[in-house]
């Protein structure tokens, strides 16, 4: 019987698994529908989230804390926050306006910039499945239930 | 900005800002996808939890909605001002 977690041997790889690609932990442990479930939501809230609000609600340097979170969600955290530089703020689509800041300063920002609430859904849905996946890659580190 | 020239996953959703509460549905239903394939012992019922989970967490956030403006409409003009 391995219903008890005690007795399962700890599944580090999979564990990895799961963070490179929500879900594929558990299909390596031979828990396949479990693993298109996970892989369904947490793909499904992380993209909803970026086309809700576009790339800019991955940030790493503006929003490090939100990004701690969304990082659970694996590499496709990173590519986002890669895109956003590589094309929102470094202006290769959309404008950059100079907008002036409380200190006198100006500060160029894109006109692809998601304001307001629709910012803070898309920065929501990403976090949220970052934070989702870690509790699947947990799951997927203590191996396979006796069910599948 | 039309809907034309939207560019999907670069640009925020054109009009999404007026029903952004709405999307605490998607969000539910998907946490619930996820926590009920890691938690249940056995698929068998799977999206039937699913459901489930999702409407008593929306049954939860309006139940605390209302209350949240019951106080703030009714309650609090009660007190006295100082």
């Amino acid at each position: 019987m391995h219903d008890d977690p005690e007795e399962r041997p700890l599944q580090p790889v999979s564990a990895a698994l799961a963070w490179v690609l929500p879900g594929l932990g558990h299909m390596r442990n031979g828990e396949i529908r479990r693993g298109w479930m996970v892989m369904l939501g947490v793909l499904g809230m992380f993209l909803l989230g970026v086309l809700v609000s576009g790339v800019d609600c991955v940030d790493r340097r503006e929003d490090f804390l939100w990004f701690l979170a969304q990082a659970g969600a694996g590499p496709l955290a990173f590519a986002t926050d890669a895109l956003n530089a590589f094309l929102v703020k470094s202006g290769r689509v959309g404008e950059l306006l100079n907008t002036m800041q409380p200190d006198g300063s100006t500060v160029p920002i894109s006109t692809f910039k998601g304001v307001g609430a629709i910012e803070g859904v898309g920065t929501l849905f990403t976090a949220m499945a970052g934070l989702m996946n870690v509790t699947a890659v947990l799951d997927a580190l203590r191996g396979q239930r006796r069910d599948g | 900005m039309s809907m034309l020239a939207w560019m999907p996953f670069l640009q925020p959703m054109p009009g999404a800002m007026h029903w952004w509460w709405a999307w605490i549905v998607p969000m539910v239903a998907l946490v619930s996808v996820i926590w009920k394939a890691i938690r249940l012992p056995s698929l068998d019922r799977y999206w039937r939890e699913v459901a489930w989970m999702t409407g008593q967490v929306l049954l939860g956030m309006l139940a605390l909605a209302v209350g949240l403006i019951v106080l703030v409409q009714w309650v609090v003009p009660l007190l006295p001002a100082d």
